[in-house]
Protein backbone atom coordinates (compact mmCIF):
# COMPACT_ATOMS: atom_id res chain seq x y z
CA UNK A 1 0.00 0.00 0.00
CA UNK A 2 1.28 3.36 -1.31
CA UNK A 3 2.20 5.53 1.74
CA UNK A 4 1.52 9.26 1.94
CA UNK A 5 3.13 11.47 3.92
CA UNK A 6 1.03 14.57 5.62
CA UNK A 7 3.15 17.02 7.20
CA UNK A 8 1.03 19.62 8.49
CA UNK A 9 2.68 22.97 9.65
CA UNK A 10 2.52 26.81 10.74
CA UNK A 11 2.59 28.88 7.34
CA UNK A 12 4.25 32.58 7.70
CA UNK A 13 0.91 34.05 8.34
CA UNK A 14 0.20 32.41 11.25
CA UNK A 15 -2.35 29.62 9.30
CA UNK A 16 -2.07 25.95 9.11
CA UNK A 17 -0.06 24.77 5.79
CA UNK A 18 -0.30 21.37 4.63
CA UNK A 19 2.82 19.38 2.82
CA UNK A 20 2.20 15.57 1.13
CA UNK A 21 5.30 13.80 0.37
CA UNK A 22 7.22 16.81 0.70
CA UNK A 23 5.11 18.97 -2.23
CA UNK A 24 3.31 22.21 -0.82
CA UNK A 25 -0.04 21.94 -1.29
CA UNK A 26 -1.10 25.13 -0.46
CA UNK A 27 1.48 28.33 0.16
CA UNK A 28 3.99 28.91 2.67
CA UNK A 29 3.37 31.94 3.34
CA UNK A 30 -0.46 32.90 2.58
CA UNK A 31 -1.98 29.31 2.51
CA UNK A 32 -5.92 29.88 2.65
CA UNK A 33 -5.17 32.60 -0.20
CA UNK A 34 -3.87 30.07 -2.18
CA UNK A 35 -6.47 27.85 -2.06
CA UNK A 36 -9.28 30.66 -2.48
CA UNK A 37 -6.99 31.99 -6.11
CA UNK A 38 -7.24 28.48 -7.35
CA UNK A 39 -11.08 27.96 -6.88
CA UNK A 40 -11.84 31.45 -8.10
CA UNK A 41 -10.14 30.97 -10.96
CA UNK A 42 -11.25 27.43 -12.22
CA UNK A 43 -14.72 27.61 -10.77
CA UNK A 44 -16.91 27.19 -13.45
CA UNK A 45 -20.82 28.72 -12.41
CA UNK A 46 -22.59 26.48 -14.76
CA UNK A 47 -21.98 23.03 -13.43
CA UNK A 48 -24.60 21.69 -11.45
CA UNK A 49 -22.32 19.23 -9.30
CA UNK A 50 -18.82 19.13 -8.10
CA UNK A 51 -16.12 17.16 -7.31
CA UNK A 52 -13.17 18.25 -5.25
CA UNK A 53 -10.24 16.12 -5.42
CA UNK A 54 -7.92 16.70 -2.29
CA UNK A 55 -9.51 17.22 1.25
CA UNK A 56 -6.29 18.25 2.80
CA UNK A 57 -7.17 21.39 5.60
CA UNK A 58 -10.27 22.23 3.79
CA UNK A 59 -9.20 25.31 2.04
CA UNK A 60 -10.33 24.28 -1.39
CA UNK A 61 -13.97 23.03 0.22
CA UNK A 62 -14.67 26.00 2.27
CA UNK A 63 -14.22 28.61 -1.05
CA UNK A 64 -16.05 26.20 -3.32
CA UNK A 65 -18.59 26.06 -0.92
CA UNK A 66 -18.46 29.88 -0.70
CA UNK A 67 -19.25 29.38 -4.93
CA UNK A 68 -21.33 26.96 -5.27
CA UNK A 69 -23.97 27.70 -2.87
CA UNK A 70 -26.17 24.38 -1.76
CA UNK A 71 -25.17 22.81 -4.91
CA UNK A 72 -23.66 19.15 -4.39
CA UNK A 73 -20.07 18.47 -3.74
CA UNK A 74 -18.35 15.18 -3.45
CA UNK A 75 -14.81 15.77 -1.60
CA UNK A 76 -12.36 12.87 -2.73
CA UNK A 77 -9.71 11.98 0.17
CA UNK A 78 -6.84 10.18 -0.30
CA UNK A 79 -6.69 8.24 2.71
CA UNK A 80 -7.26 7.65 6.89
CA UNK A 81 -4.45 9.91 8.00
CA UNK A 82 -5.71 12.73 5.84
CA UNK A 83 -9.44 12.45 7.21
CA UNK A 84 -7.88 12.73 10.79
CA UNK A 85 -6.02 15.70 9.95
CA UNK A 86 -9.12 17.39 8.48
CA UNK A 87 -11.11 16.52 11.59
CA UNK A 88 -8.57 17.45 14.16
CA UNK A 89 -7.06 20.71 12.59
CA UNK A 90 -9.56 21.59 9.79
CA UNK A 91 -12.87 23.01 9.72
CA UNK A 92 -15.00 19.70 10.73
CA UNK A 93 -18.39 21.29 10.23
CA UNK A 94 -17.78 21.83 6.73
CA UNK A 95 -18.00 18.18 5.83
CA UNK A 96 -21.13 17.91 8.10
CA UNK A 97 -23.40 20.26 5.36
CA UNK A 98 -26.08 18.72 3.62
CA UNK A 99 -24.53 19.00 0.56
CA UNK A 100 -21.05 17.84 1.26
CA UNK A 101 -20.66 14.32 0.81
CA UNK A 102 -16.85 12.54 1.44
CA UNK A 103 -16.29 9.91 -1.18
CA UNK A 104 -12.92 7.37 -0.86
CA UNK A 105 -14.20 6.07 -4.37
CA UNK A 106 -15.21 7.82 -7.75
CA UNK A 107 -17.13 4.61 -8.96
CA UNK A 108 -21.11 5.24 -8.50
CA UNK A 109 -21.23 9.04 -9.18
CA UNK A 110 -23.06 9.77 -12.56
CA UNK A 111 -20.36 11.63 -14.75
CA UNK A 112 -21.84 13.76 -17.19
CA UNK A 113 -21.25 17.38 -18.65
CA UNK A 114 -22.79 19.24 -16.03
CA UNK A 115 -20.40 18.06 -12.98
CA UNK A 116 -17.05 19.83 -12.90
CA UNK A 117 -13.60 17.99 -11.61
CA UNK A 118 -11.97 20.23 -9.71
CA UNK A 119 -8.49 18.87 -9.31
CA UNK A 120 -5.28 21.10 -7.77
CA UNK A 121 -2.00 20.62 -9.57
CA UNK A 122 -0.40 20.32 -6.26
CA UNK A 123 -2.23 17.27 -5.18
CA UNK A 124 -1.00 15.47 -8.69
CA UNK A 125 2.34 16.13 -8.17
CA UNK A 126 2.39 15.11 -4.55
CA UNK A 127 1.08 11.68 -4.80
CA UNK A 128 3.15 10.74 -7.10
CA UNK A 129 3.85 9.05 -10.46
CA UNK A 130 3.51 5.85 -8.60
CA UNK A 131 0.29 6.42 -7.23
CA UNK A 132 -2.25 4.40 -8.77
CA UNK A 133 -4.64 7.97 -9.28
CA UNK A 134 -1.98 9.71 -11.01
CA UNK A 135 -1.90 8.61 -14.56
CA UNK A 136 -5.66 9.20 -14.72
CA UNK A 137 -5.47 12.61 -12.75
CA UNK A 138 -2.58 13.86 -15.14
CA UNK A 139 -4.68 12.85 -18.10
CA UNK A 140 -8.15 14.54 -17.03
CA UNK A 141 -6.09 17.69 -16.19
CA UNK A 142 -4.09 18.46 -19.21
CA UNK A 143 -7.56 17.77 -21.08
CA UNK A 144 -8.76 20.05 -18.81
CA UNK A 145 -6.48 22.48 -19.24
CA UNK A 146 -5.74 22.21 -22.57
CA UNK A 147 -9.57 23.11 -23.27
CA UNK A 148 -9.20 26.13 -21.20
CA UNK A 149 -6.85 27.49 -22.85
CA UNK A 150 -8.60 26.93 -26.76
CA UNK A 151 -11.99 27.67 -25.27
CA UNK A 152 -12.48 30.91 -27.00
CA UNK A 153 -10.92 30.20 -30.17
CA UNK A 154 -13.25 27.08 -30.16
CA UNK A 155 -16.12 29.36 -30.09
CA UNK A 156 -15.39 31.78 -32.39
CA UNK A 157 -14.13 29.36 -34.66
CA UNK A 158 -17.48 26.92 -33.97
CA UNK A 159 -19.95 30.29 -34.81
CA UNK A 160 -18.11 31.21 -38.25
CA UNK A 161 -17.88 27.39 -39.19
CA UNK A 162 -21.69 26.57 -38.99
CA UNK A 163 -21.75 29.05 -41.72
CA UNK A 164 -20.08 27.07 -44.05
CA UNK A 165 -23.20 24.98 -44.77
CA UNK A 166 -20.62 22.54 -44.94
CA UNK A 167 -21.66 18.90 -45.93
CA UNK A 168 -21.74 15.96 -42.78
CA UNK A 169 -20.23 12.71 -42.97
CA UNK A 170 -22.60 9.59 -43.98
CA UNK A 171 -21.86 6.32 -42.96
CA UNK A 172 -20.98 4.28 -46.27
CA UNK A 173 -20.18 0.55 -45.10
CA UNK A 174 -17.00 0.89 -46.91
CA UNK A 175 -15.32 -2.50 -47.78
CA UNK A 176 -11.89 -0.78 -48.36
CA UNK A 177 -9.07 -0.42 -45.60
CA UNK A 178 -8.70 2.41 -44.24
CA UNK A 179 -5.64 4.61 -43.81
CA UNK A 180 -4.50 6.72 -40.86
CA UNK A 181 -1.88 8.93 -41.85
CA UNK A 182 -0.10 10.82 -38.64
CA UNK A 183 2.90 12.73 -38.72
CA UNK A 184 4.79 10.60 -35.90
CA UNK A 185 8.51 9.17 -37.05
CA UNK A 186 8.01 6.25 -38.36
CA UNK A 187 5.81 7.65 -41.79
CA UNK A 188 9.29 8.12 -42.87
CA UNK A 189 10.28 4.53 -42.72
CA UNK A 190 6.27 3.37 -43.88
CA UNK A 191 4.63 6.40 -46.26
CA UNK A 192 5.92 4.57 -49.49
CA UNK A 193 4.26 1.18 -48.57
CA UNK A 194 1.14 3.12 -49.84
CA UNK A 195 2.78 4.45 -53.18
CA UNK A 196 1.26 0.83 -55.14
CA UNK A 197 -2.04 0.31 -53.28
CA UNK A 198 -3.13 4.02 -53.62
CA UNK A 199 -6.74 3.03 -55.39
CA UNK A 200 -7.41 -0.12 -53.56
CA UNK A 201 -7.23 1.18 -49.72
CA UNK A 202 -8.93 5.11 -48.25
CA UNK A 203 -6.38 7.35 -46.63
CA UNK A 204 -6.99 9.76 -44.37
CA UNK A 205 -4.32 12.29 -43.20
CA UNK A 206 -4.03 14.23 -40.77
CA UNK A 207 -3.16 17.98 -41.52
CA UNK A 208 0.34 18.04 -40.13
CA UNK A 209 0.99 14.63 -42.47
CA UNK A 210 -0.12 16.39 -45.90
CA UNK A 211 3.03 17.87 -47.21
CA UNK A 212 4.95 14.37 -46.49
CA UNK A 213 2.28 12.57 -48.33
CA UNK A 214 2.44 14.87 -51.21
CA UNK A 215 5.55 14.71 -51.87
CA UNK A 216 5.76 11.27 -52.29
CA UNK A 217 2.71 11.79 -54.92
CA UNK A 218 0.03 10.06 -52.39
CA UNK A 219 -3.24 11.53 -53.02
CA UNK A 220 -5.57 11.30 -49.95
CA UNK A 221 -9.14 10.08 -49.63
CA UNK A 222 -9.37 12.92 -47.08
CA UNK A 223 -7.21 15.27 -45.24
CA UNK A 224 -8.05 15.97 -41.23
CA UNK A 225 -8.01 19.30 -39.07
CA UNK A 226 -9.15 20.23 -35.65
CA UNK A 227 -7.11 22.60 -34.47
CA UNK A 228 -8.89 25.57 -33.39
CA UNK A 229 -4.95 28.04 -33.62
CA UNK A 230 -4.23 29.96 -37.00
CA UNK A 231 -1.02 28.13 -36.84
CA UNK A 232 -2.54 25.06 -38.63
CA UNK A 233 -2.97 26.64 -41.94
CA UNK A 234 0.84 26.32 -42.54
CA UNK A 235 0.46 23.03 -43.11
CA UNK A 236 -1.46 23.98 -46.18
CA UNK A 237 0.39 26.73 -47.42
CA UNK A 238 1.71 25.88 -51.00
CA UNK A 239 0.37 22.90 -51.44
CA UNK A 240 -2.62 23.63 -53.89
CA UNK A 241 -4.84 21.17 -52.06
CA UNK A 242 -8.27 20.60 -53.71
CA UNK A 243 -9.12 17.54 -52.02
CA UNK A 244 -11.66 16.80 -49.54
CA UNK A 245 -11.16 18.34 -45.87
CA UNK A 246 -13.01 17.15 -43.14
CA UNK A 247 -12.51 19.40 -40.30
CA UNK A 248 -13.91 19.45 -36.71
CA UNK A 249 -16.57 22.30 -36.02
CA UNK A 250 -14.14 23.90 -33.59
CA UNK A 251 -11.61 23.83 -36.51
CA UNK A 252 -9.33 27.16 -37.51
CA UNK A 253 -11.83 29.17 -39.50
CA UNK A 254 -9.30 30.90 -42.03
CA UNK A 255 -7.93 27.54 -42.50
CA UNK A 256 -10.88 26.02 -43.99
CA UNK A 257 -11.81 28.90 -45.77
CA UNK A 258 -8.11 28.89 -46.76
CA UNK A 259 -9.22 25.42 -48.91
CA UNK A 260 -10.81 25.30 -52.05
CA UNK A 261 -12.12 21.62 -52.30
CA UNK A 262 -15.34 19.71 -50.97
CA UNK A 263 -15.46 20.12 -47.53
CA UNK A 264 -17.11 18.13 -44.39
CA UNK A 265 -17.72 19.36 -40.81
CA UNK A 266 -17.26 17.07 -37.64
CA UNK A 267 -19.71 17.16 -34.81
CA UNK A 268 -18.00 16.07 -31.63
CA UNK A 269 -18.80 14.62 -28.00
CA UNK A 270 -18.02 16.80 -25.55
CA UNK A 271 -18.72 20.54 -26.97
CA UNK A 272 -22.21 21.08 -26.31
CA UNK A 273 -22.83 23.29 -29.46
CA UNK A 274 -21.56 21.23 -31.52
CA UNK A 275 -23.49 18.17 -29.62
CA UNK A 276 -26.84 20.68 -30.59
CA UNK A 277 -25.79 20.96 -34.10
CA UNK A 278 -25.37 17.18 -34.44
CA UNK A 279 -29.05 16.58 -33.47
CA UNK A 280 -30.39 19.35 -35.82
CA UNK A 281 -28.41 18.03 -38.69
CA UNK A 282 -28.41 14.39 -38.20
CA UNK A 283 -25.09 13.89 -38.01
CA UNK A 284 -23.01 11.32 -36.40
CA UNK A 285 -21.40 12.55 -32.94
CA UNK A 286 -17.41 11.76 -32.89
CA UNK A 287 -14.74 11.50 -29.86
CA UNK A 288 -12.17 13.52 -30.45
CA UNK A 289 -9.68 12.16 -28.07
CA UNK A 290 -7.61 14.70 -27.88
CA UNK A 291 -5.74 15.19 -31.42
CA UNK A 292 -5.91 15.13 -35.16
CA UNK A 293 -4.69 11.59 -34.96
CA UNK A 294 -7.35 10.69 -32.49
CA UNK A 295 -10.21 12.57 -34.68
CA UNK A 296 -8.89 10.76 -37.63
CA UNK A 297 -9.82 7.88 -36.16
CA UNK A 298 -13.06 8.38 -34.83
CA UNK A 299 -14.00 9.86 -38.17
CA UNK A 300 -13.24 6.81 -39.96
CA UNK A 301 -14.73 4.43 -37.48
CA UNK A 302 -17.99 6.38 -38.04
CA UNK A 303 -17.58 6.42 -41.57
CA UNK A 304 -17.76 2.57 -41.33
CA UNK A 305 -14.10 1.44 -41.89
CA UNK A 306 -13.77 -1.82 -40.40
CA UNK A 307 -10.39 -2.15 -40.83
CA UNK A 308 -8.04 0.24 -40.22
CA UNK A 309 -3.93 0.45 -40.65
CA UNK A 310 -2.18 3.39 -38.50
CA UNK A 311 0.98 4.87 -40.00
CA UNK A 312 2.71 7.35 -38.07
CA UNK A 313 0.68 7.25 -34.87
CA UNK A 314 3.98 6.77 -32.92
CA UNK A 315 1.78 8.30 -29.67
CA UNK A 316 6.31 8.23 -28.35
CA UNK A 317 9.43 8.50 -29.86
CA UNK A 318 13.28 6.48 -29.27
CA UNK A 319 15.17 9.42 -29.81
CA UNK A 320 14.13 13.25 -29.58
CA UNK A 321 12.29 13.82 -32.58
CA UNK A 322 8.21 13.87 -32.57
CA UNK A 323 7.08 14.42 -35.64
CA UNK A 324 8.29 12.98 -39.10
CA UNK A 325 11.03 15.39 -40.72
CA UNK A 326 9.06 17.06 -43.16
CA UNK A 327 6.21 17.67 -40.83
CA UNK A 328 5.25 21.20 -40.25
CA UNK A 329 4.91 20.46 -36.51
CA UNK A 330 8.63 18.76 -35.89
CA UNK A 331 9.97 19.69 -32.87
CA UNK A 332 13.09 18.34 -31.15
CA UNK A 333 12.36 17.62 -27.28
CA UNK A 334 14.26 18.75 -24.61
CA UNK A 335 14.32 16.42 -21.32
CA UNK A 336 12.30 18.82 -19.74
CA UNK A 337 8.84 17.53 -21.91
CA UNK A 338 9.68 13.85 -21.59
CA UNK A 339 7.61 12.83 -18.84
CA UNK A 340 7.53 8.93 -18.84
CA UNK A 341 8.53 5.60 -20.55
CA UNK A 342 6.32 3.51 -22.29
CA UNK A 343 6.83 0.08 -24.46
CA UNK A 344 7.41 0.00 -28.18
CA UNK A 345 5.71 -2.78 -30.52
CA UNK A 346 9.41 -3.81 -30.83
CA UNK A 347 9.45 -4.31 -27.09
CA UNK A 348 11.65 -1.85 -26.60
CA UNK A 349 10.89 1.26 -24.28
CA UNK A 350 10.47 4.77 -26.11
CA UNK A 351 9.88 8.06 -24.68
CA UNK A 352 6.69 9.84 -24.31
CA UNK A 353 5.22 13.13 -22.53
CA UNK A 354 1.79 13.28 -21.16
CA UNK A 355 -0.12 14.74 -24.20
CA UNK A 356 0.71 11.31 -26.15
CA UNK A 357 0.40 9.24 -23.30
CA UNK A 358 -2.86 10.93 -23.28
CA UNK A 359 -3.90 9.69 -26.70
CA UNK A 360 -2.67 6.58 -26.71
CA UNK A 361 -4.74 5.71 -23.35
CA UNK A 362 -7.47 6.30 -25.70
CA UNK A 363 -6.67 4.19 -28.11
CA UNK A 364 -6.40 1.65 -25.85
CA UNK A 365 -9.60 2.00 -25.02
CA UNK A 366 -11.05 2.88 -28.38
CA UNK A 367 -9.25 -0.47 -29.25
CA UNK A 368 -10.49 -2.54 -26.54
CA UNK A 369 -13.82 -3.26 -28.07
CA UNK A 370 -13.87 -5.88 -30.77
CA UNK A 371 -15.79 -4.43 -33.81
CA UNK A 372 -12.99 -2.95 -35.59
CA UNK A 373 -9.78 -4.57 -36.38
CA UNK A 374 -6.77 -2.36 -36.24
CA UNK A 375 -2.99 -2.36 -37.45
CA UNK A 376 0.02 -0.26 -36.29
CA UNK A 377 3.25 -0.22 -38.88
CA UNK A 378 5.21 2.04 -36.03
CA UNK A 379 8.07 -0.74 -34.89
CA UNK A 380 9.50 1.82 -32.68
CA UNK A 381 5.90 3.05 -31.88
CA UNK A 382 3.93 2.52 -27.99
CA UNK A 383 2.02 -0.83 -28.07
CA UNK A 384 -1.45 -0.44 -27.99
CA UNK A 385 -3.07 -3.22 -26.39
CA UNK A 386 -5.53 -5.34 -29.49
CA UNK A 387 -3.40 -3.42 -31.76
CA UNK A 388 -1.20 -6.16 -33.99
CA UNK A 389 1.97 -4.85 -35.21
CA UNK A 390 2.54 -5.61 -39.23
CA UNK A 391 5.14 -5.34 -41.74
CA UNK A 392 4.90 -4.27 -45.51
CA UNK A 393 4.46 -8.07 -46.59
CA UNK A 394 1.84 -8.28 -43.86
CA UNK A 395 0.20 -5.35 -45.32
CA UNK A 396 0.33 -6.07 -49.01
CA UNK A 397 -1.14 -9.65 -47.73
CA UNK A 398 -3.91 -7.83 -46.02
CA UNK A 399 -5.00 -5.74 -48.95
CA UNK A 400 -5.07 -8.91 -51.35
CA UNK A 401 -7.04 -10.81 -48.89
CA UNK A 402 -9.38 -7.83 -48.70
CA UNK A 403 -9.94 -7.25 -52.52
CA UNK A 404 -10.16 -11.70 -52.80
CA UNK A 405 -13.45 -10.53 -50.41
CA UNK A 406 -14.57 -7.91 -51.55
CA UNK A 407 -13.49 -7.31 -55.26
CA UNK A 408 -11.06 -4.48 -56.80
CA UNK A 409 -12.91 -1.66 -55.71
CA UNK A 410 -12.85 -0.26 -59.45
CA UNK B 1 31.68 53.41 -25.89
CA UNK B 2 28.00 54.97 -26.27
CA UNK B 3 26.39 58.09 -27.04
CA UNK B 4 25.02 60.26 -24.45
CA UNK B 5 21.87 59.55 -26.39
CA UNK B 6 22.41 55.90 -26.25
CA UNK B 7 23.21 56.28 -22.75
CA UNK B 8 19.79 57.62 -21.88
CA UNK B 9 17.59 55.67 -24.26
CA UNK B 10 19.48 52.60 -21.82
CA UNK B 11 18.67 54.00 -18.67
CA UNK B 12 14.88 55.13 -19.39
CA UNK B 13 14.34 51.16 -20.40
CA UNK B 14 16.16 50.22 -17.41
CA UNK B 15 13.89 52.09 -15.24
CA UNK B 16 10.53 51.19 -17.15
CA UNK B 17 11.58 47.85 -17.19
CA UNK B 18 12.66 47.98 -13.07
CA UNK B 19 9.02 49.31 -12.48
CA UNK B 20 6.68 46.77 -14.25
CA UNK B 21 9.37 44.09 -13.10
CA UNK B 22 6.96 43.46 -9.11
CA UNK B 23 3.91 43.12 -11.55
CA UNK B 24 5.30 40.90 -13.93
CA UNK B 25 6.99 38.41 -11.01
CA UNK B 26 3.24 38.62 -9.55
CA UNK B 27 1.55 37.55 -12.78
CA UNK B 28 4.19 34.73 -12.69
CA UNK B 29 2.88 33.81 -9.22
CA UNK B 30 -0.66 33.74 -10.33
CA UNK B 31 -0.04 31.55 -13.70
CA UNK B 32 1.36 28.69 -11.01
CA UNK B 33 -0.87 29.49 -8.58
CA UNK B 34 -3.70 28.59 -10.94
CA UNK B 35 -2.53 26.00 -12.47
CA UNK B 36 -2.13 27.58 -15.83
CA UNK B 37 0.97 26.01 -16.34
CA UNK B 38 2.50 26.89 -19.95
CA UNK B 39 1.82 30.90 -19.59
CA UNK B 40 3.89 30.22 -15.94
CA UNK B 41 7.10 28.42 -17.57
CA UNK B 42 6.82 30.49 -20.78
CA UNK B 43 6.96 33.66 -18.39
CA UNK B 44 9.83 32.31 -16.34
CA UNK B 45 12.08 32.37 -19.49
CA UNK B 46 11.26 35.62 -19.99
CA UNK B 47 11.80 36.56 -16.49
CA UNK B 48 15.90 35.06 -17.20
CA UNK B 49 16.19 36.25 -20.17
CA UNK B 50 15.04 40.13 -18.38
CA UNK B 51 17.38 39.34 -15.79
CA UNK B 52 20.25 38.83 -17.91
CA UNK B 53 19.50 42.34 -19.98
CA UNK B 54 18.76 43.92 -16.67
CA UNK B 55 22.95 42.72 -15.82
CA UNK B 56 24.04 43.56 -18.98
CA UNK B 57 22.19 47.10 -19.02
CA UNK B 58 23.44 47.96 -15.38
CA UNK B 59 27.37 47.16 -16.04
CA UNK B 60 26.89 49.63 -19.44
CA UNK B 61 25.42 52.36 -17.65
CA UNK B 62 27.80 52.22 -14.81
CA UNK B 63 30.70 51.97 -16.89
CA UNK B 64 29.33 55.55 -18.40
CA UNK B 65 28.96 57.38 -14.63
CA UNK B 66 26.24 55.98 -13.29
CA UNK B 67 26.06 54.27 -10.00
CA UNK B 68 23.83 51.60 -9.62
CA UNK B 69 24.11 48.50 -7.45
CA UNK B 70 21.52 45.54 -8.06
CA UNK B 71 22.50 42.29 -5.75
CA UNK B 72 22.64 39.88 -8.67
CA UNK B 73 24.03 37.29 -6.87
CA UNK B 74 20.61 37.03 -4.46
CA UNK B 75 18.51 37.03 -7.90
CA UNK B 76 20.58 33.96 -8.87
CA UNK B 77 19.93 32.05 -5.57
CA UNK B 78 16.10 33.15 -6.26
CA UNK B 79 16.69 31.44 -9.79
CA UNK B 80 18.58 28.17 -8.14
CA UNK B 81 15.54 27.84 -5.76
CA UNK B 82 12.96 28.12 -9.00
CA UNK B 83 14.98 25.51 -10.57
CA UNK B 84 14.69 23.07 -7.60
CA UNK B 85 11.23 23.85 -7.28
CA UNK B 86 10.40 23.34 -11.39
CA UNK B 87 12.52 20.30 -11.47
CA UNK B 88 10.67 18.63 -8.21
CA UNK B 89 7.32 20.13 -10.09
CA UNK B 90 6.26 21.94 -6.48
CA UNK B 91 4.07 24.88 -8.47
CA UNK B 92 3.27 26.21 -5.68
CA UNK B 93 6.78 26.34 -4.11
CA UNK B 94 7.81 28.19 -7.20
CA UNK B 95 4.70 30.78 -6.95
CA UNK B 96 5.60 31.14 -3.29
CA UNK B 97 9.59 32.53 -3.82
CA UNK B 98 8.10 34.93 -6.68
CA UNK B 99 5.38 36.65 -4.76
CA UNK B 100 7.27 36.66 -1.40
CA UNK B 101 10.60 37.01 -2.21
CA UNK B 102 11.12 37.88 -5.87
CA UNK B 103 8.75 40.54 -6.22
CA UNK B 104 9.07 42.25 -2.52
CA UNK B 105 13.06 42.00 -3.73
CA UNK B 106 11.96 44.52 -6.63
CA UNK B 107 9.58 46.75 -5.36
CA UNK B 108 11.83 47.57 -2.48
CA UNK B 109 14.54 48.55 -5.24
CA UNK B 110 12.26 50.88 -6.83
Amino acid sequence: MLQLKWESYKAKNGELALMLNGYQLYSKYKPKESAFNWIQSEFDENAEEYILIGLGLGYHLEYLLKYAGNKKIYVYYFDEIELRLFEEKGNSELIQLENVKLIKKVTGIRMDENIQILIPNAWIKAIGENHPLNNILEIIKINQMSYNRSKKLMYSNFQLNILNESEIIQYSNSRKIGCLIAAGPSLDLTILWLKEHQGVVDIFVVGAALKTVLTYGILPTGVVISDASDLIQKQFEGLNYEGPLYYLSTANNATVKFLNGPKYILYQRGFIPAENEAIKRNSPLLDTGGSVGTVTFSLMEKLGYRKIVLFGQDLGFPNNQTHSEMSSSNVKMNANNIKRKIKANDGSMINTNLMLYSFWNWYEEKCKQGNLKVYNTAVQGAKVSNVELINEDIFNRLIKENIEENGDFI
Amino acid sequence: MKSSNEVLELKESFNDYLHNLSGGVLYIANCFKEDKLSEALNSIYDFSEGMTWLNDAMRLLNEHGDNIFIDFARIKEYLIEINEGLEKQDYLLVADIFEYEIAPFFTELN
